[in-house]
């Protein structure tokens, strides 16, 4: 006869109360027997486990209740709370010193955390493996990885690789969006093929992805349609493109995508059809004498993202596209002596890579957010360690409550879950107080880091899994000690009073105590080194001037071609009417801002053909105005005919192209895409991006149509009020139709260390906490040992100890274990400082002194925080002491 | 346990054994309700009632060893109401007559 499932049976077996089994089990079966016959052995056998689970509602029915019923057990765990509960309230001091160790500890830990799960997670919900081809790209300048690769690729892949399954690309490419009158800039603007939702999986609310083949359809985020439409709906409304590729079209919106999640590299607003993309290269004369058919091989530009056939090896993709770049650009690379390849990045790793350039968002590197969990864990282990030391330091007192426990009969066994239950006590309660202190702080935070990582939280079981962990771990490695010691007395000796404190705490203490040093001074010497790096950074001499400078962005005359240099020279007049502007200057690009436009060099004889230059385009005010020092030829001048075609180049393209002195270079001819440039001038070099990179390769030509994007003003007046309005109103009259766009040129260089700066507040926040927590426990444990040892002290006082030497007895231990702690930390501090150091081209040296002045910080910490307690317990009348026994 | 009050259900199985006579054991109980008083109920629920009328001291219960193959040899445990249970079955029936004769306008024959 067919029998219902054993599974069940068991799981009755070991959860019914054993009395009744006997009786259910029999009318179980009896049941199932007649369902059999009268139903089917399915029916039946669904039957049996849902009659089975019907049991689990009855408790009484259950083996674990019944063993509640009768026995002291309960008892016991409510006698356990309550004794915890007023050990942890006799003693409020070290209470409250270990309570606010383990809240402070726990909310770091959890803001830390939830960061770095946050940061994790990108790109994580794409569901299918999607990969970038990034590129490498080589010559005789170096290596650089992109973070777009070669139009061309797309088909190519389509074609010739059959272990492609799926591929898109897409080309960003600005432009502003002009919706009824009001006129948007800064939206993220992608021209792509419909193919692009075939690879990302973002949900379409309206619309249908094949309209994007449709020229004149664009796709726009739902936030985007919300901006531009309100409450009304999005779809089929009409908006002008403006200023991409030089065209302006009449585009309907096709369809709105959901808003791609901020945990993507991503950052997409408005995607438009790429045909668009290729009547601009078919019609416009964008590079030179490159033809159409030519463009696909030779332009970058186009992140491109593939998901492989199921077991498709990466080797093979990637070897076969490199080939068919080899193949198809083998008279290009030859020519320019450069090397294209492409790699595999798995999208999930693209934001903690750094180094990859022009990606559309931050990136944070993974060993950021490893040192950030480091961190975190420092932080919760000092926390954990102040309990330890509080606890076994307070061991000779519940000593005497081990003993007599023990004389009343209990077992080593209860008096260990006791502890153990103290300990989860209080975590419990620090976990949920630093919830408490969590929420309210988490917007701040979000500010300081500059992501919002928080709204993930509650809906994270990674960290909801790690909280609990994180609980019970705490518990365990912070009960665990002081349980297994206490438990171990001999309750006749506690009891006779013989039991001073065991040698074996004493060592563990000092272990812990050493550690905490260890973290502390390790923790010191990484602020001082972060501080002085920023520090550094932010005084070095940019080699040139950037103060009293405010900067406008003007459209370089997409939308109207024919007026814009005259329109522009007039405004330049006004602008420099208006009081308190000493200089005005036109050019492509400024300082702060990083220069895209790069060429390379055919300089026909020699070397140094193939070197990558920035190219800027100024005016003569250009480098008065920033104080760019020209150390041999001269400036740029209207005066000179043929100015245009002449050059002005650094020092560092001079040391590239293998000239010797700047005089050798003047005169000198390059070629930049098919033409040539006579050298008039070379300048010194300076920080195009800020101190933290190196010194690039720039030239500079006059600008004989003043197309330049860029007008840099330099005031000298202190009324900002009447300067700031005034350049607005005029630049608002000269260009009514173009978003006005006006910032000082030192805030953006500030924000090229946003990044740093960002690192170093969270730095110095949770390094401080860490250090808050490491002294608050030292001085609590201090406090408590100087108070045991108070007899003492007052004996040798008796026998007339002096004040001097007391301090040492007392302080000695502390000087010890900074040394010791320093030995731990100096090697931590001499290997991982170069990590971080690494990614700044200018860099502080990590002198002595960064490994001396955490140990004096960490020493004279110690010696204040112990001091009171030291001369309280030197200053006190002996005989109070003694006469109580 | 609490007082000698019965549920709705309760009252149900007590006069359900009572009808049983001798042979009212947890599945028995349910296929008799099942099909008399045209009620669904499952087994557990069954079980968890009698045994609560068993602390209560409504019933009292003793295993029948019948060497039935369909039981896997488990035997059956027997109830039988015991006299407060009589009691408690009656107080309630007449508890209900009382307030079903104090029901203003109506009247029974």
């Amino acid at each position: 006869m067919k029998q219902p499932p054993r599974w069940i049976e068991k799981l009755l077996r070991r959860f019914i109360d054993p009395s009744l089994y006997d009786e259910v089990h029999g009318d179980m079966l009896e049941d199932y027997h007649y369902n059999v016959k009268h139903g089917g052995i399915t029916a039946a056998k669904w039957k049996f486990i849902l009659s089975a689970a019907g049991y689990f509602r009855y408790m009484h029915l259950l083996r674990f209740n019944r063993s509640t019923h009768n026995s002291t057990s309960m008892d016991i765990w409510k006698n356990y709370f309550i004794s915890s509960y007023r050990n942890l309230a006799r003693n409020k001091r070290y209470t409250a010193i270990s309570l606010l160790g383990l809240v402070v500890g726990f909310a770091s830990a959890i803001a830390i955390l939830q960061y770095a799960f946050y940061e994790s997670s990108y790109d994580s919900f794409h569901g299918e493996p999607i990969f970038r081809l990034t590129h490498t790209f080589t010559n005789n300048s170096g290596v650089s990885e992109g973070a777009s690769t070669l139009m061309a690729m797309k088909e190519a892949l389509l074609s010739e690789v059959p272990e492609v399954n799926k591929v898109t690309h897409f080309l960003s490419t600005g432009g502003t969006v002009k919706v009824q009158e009001e006129i948007y800039s800064g939206e993220n603007i992608v021209g792509a093929a419909p193919d692009f939702f075939d690879v990302f999986r973002f949900r379409i609310l309206g619309g249908n992805a094949v309209e994007l083949d449709n020229p004149d359809v664009i796709f726009i985020s739902e936030s985007t349609a919300s901006k531009y439409f309100g409450p009304e709906d999005a779809l089929n409304q009409v908006v002008e493109m403006q200023g991409i590729f030089g065209q302006t079209w009449d585009a309907r919106v096709g369809g709105v995508f959901e808003d791609i999640p901020m945990n993507s590299h991503l950052r997409i607003d408005i995607i438009f059809s790429e045909t668009k993309i290729l009547t601009a290269f078919r019609e416009g004369n964008f590079f030179g004498n490159i033809t159409f058919q030519e463009i696909p091989w030779r332009l970058l530009g186009f992140p491109t993202y593939v998901i492989l056939e199921p077991g498709a090896s990466h080797e093979q993709v990637i070897s076969k596209a490199n080939e068919l770049i080899a193949i198809n650009r083998e008279a290009i690379n030859k020519e320019l002596d450069q090397k294209h390849e492409v790699w595999l990045q798995p999208v999930s790793e693209i934001h903690t890579t750094p180094g990859i350039q022009s990606e559309m968002s931050p990136t944070n590197d993974r060993k950021v957010i490893l040192l950030f969990t480091f961190i975190a864990i420092f932080i919760l282990a000092i926390a954990w360690i102040n309990y330890i030391n509080m606890a076994t330091a307070r061991s000779v007192t519940r000593g005497k409550e081990v003993g007599v426990r023990k004389v009343l009969g209990s077992h080593r066994k209860q008096l260990r879950n006791q502890f153990l239950l103290e300990a989860f006590i209080l975590n419990a309660f620090g976990l949920f107080l630093s919830l408490l202190l969590v929420i309210p702080a988490a917007p701040y935070l979000e500010e300081i880091v500059g992501v919002r990582f928080f709204h993930t939280m509650w809906t994270n079981s990674e960290l909801i899994i790690f909280i609990i962990g994180v609980l019970f771990l705490g518990s365990f490695v912070s009960g665990i000690y002081p349980a297994f010691t206490l438990s171990n007395f001999d309750c006749l000796e506690v009891i006779k009073g013989k039991l001073k404190y065991s040698s074996k705490g004493v060592i563990l203490r000092r272990i812990l105590v050493v550690s905490q040093f260890v973290f502390s001074i390790f923790l010191i010497a990484a602020l001082l080194i972060v501080q002085s790096q920023m520090n550094f950074m932010l005084n070095h001499n940019l080699g040139i001037s950037i103060d009293r400078t405010f900067l406008v962005s003007a459209s370089g005359g997409a939308s109207e071609p024919d007026n814009y240099p005259s329109k522009m020279r007039a405004l330049v007049n006004e602008f420099m009417e208006i009081p308190g502007v000493e200089s005005v200057s036109v050019s492509s690009i400024v300082p702060g801002i990083v220069n895209q436009w790069r060429n390379s060099t055919e300089r026909r004889t020699g070397e140094g053909a193939g070197l990558f230059i920035h190219r800027s385009i100024i005016d003569e005010n250009f480098m008065d105005l920033y104080e760019i020092d020209i150390i041999a030829g001269r400036n740029v001048s209207k005066s000179f005919a043929n100015d245009g075609q002449s050059l002005i180049v650094n020092e560092t393209t001079r040391k590239r192209l293998g000239y010797n002195s700047p005089e050798d270079i003047l005169n000198e001819k390059i070629y930049f895409a098919g033409l040539e440039y006579n050298v008039i001038g070379v300048v010194d070099d300076f920080y195009q991006r800020g101190a933290h990179f190196a010194y690039e390769p720039m030239s500079f030509q006059l600008d004989t149509t003043l197309t330049g994007g860029f007008i840099s003003i330099k005031f000298n007046t202190g009324n900002l009020r009447d300067l700031l309005s005034g350049i607005e109103d005029k630049f608002k009259s000269a260009f009514p139709d173009a978003p006005y766009n006006g910032r000082f040129l030192d805030t953006i260089f500030q924000n090229q260390y946003t990044a740093e700066f960002r690192f170093r507040n969270l730095f110095t926040i949770f390094s401080t906490i860490a250090l808050l927590i490491a002294c608050l426990g030292l001085a609590g444990l201090s406090s408590y040992i100087i108070n045991q040892k108070m007899k003492e002290i007052s004996i040798r006082k008796v026998l007339g100890a002096s004040g001097s030497n007391l301090f040492v007895l007392l302080n000695k231990e502390y000087l010890v274990i900074s040394i010791l702690a320093f030995l731990g930390a100096g090697p931590a501090i001499y290997f991982l400082s170069p990590v971080w150091l690494q990614n700044f081209e200018n860099r502080i040296n990590v002198h002595p002194g960064f490994y001396i002045v955490p140990l004096v910080i960490i020493t004279s910490v110690v010696l204040l925080t112990t001091i009171s307690y030291t001369l309280r317990a030197i200053h006190v009348n002996p005989s109070r002491m003694l006469k109580e026994e | 346990m609490k007082g000698t009050h019965l549920g709705e259900l309760e009252e149900m199985i007590l006069l359900v054994i009572a009808n049983l006579d001798n042979n009212a054991y947890g599945l028995n109980i349910r296929n008799f309700i099942r099909q008399k008083c045209d009620r669904s109920v499952s087994i557990s629920t069954v079980h968890s009632t009698i045994h609560r009328l068993e602390n209560k001291g409504f019933l009292r219960s003793k295993y029948s060893h019948t060497n039935s193959p369909e039981r896997g040899g488990r035997p059956k445990l027997l109830f039988t109401i015991t006299s407060s249970g009589r009691d408690a079955i009656k107080a309630t029936m007449e508890l209900r007559n009382a307030l079903w004769k104090t029901i203003p306008g109506l009247s029974f024959e």
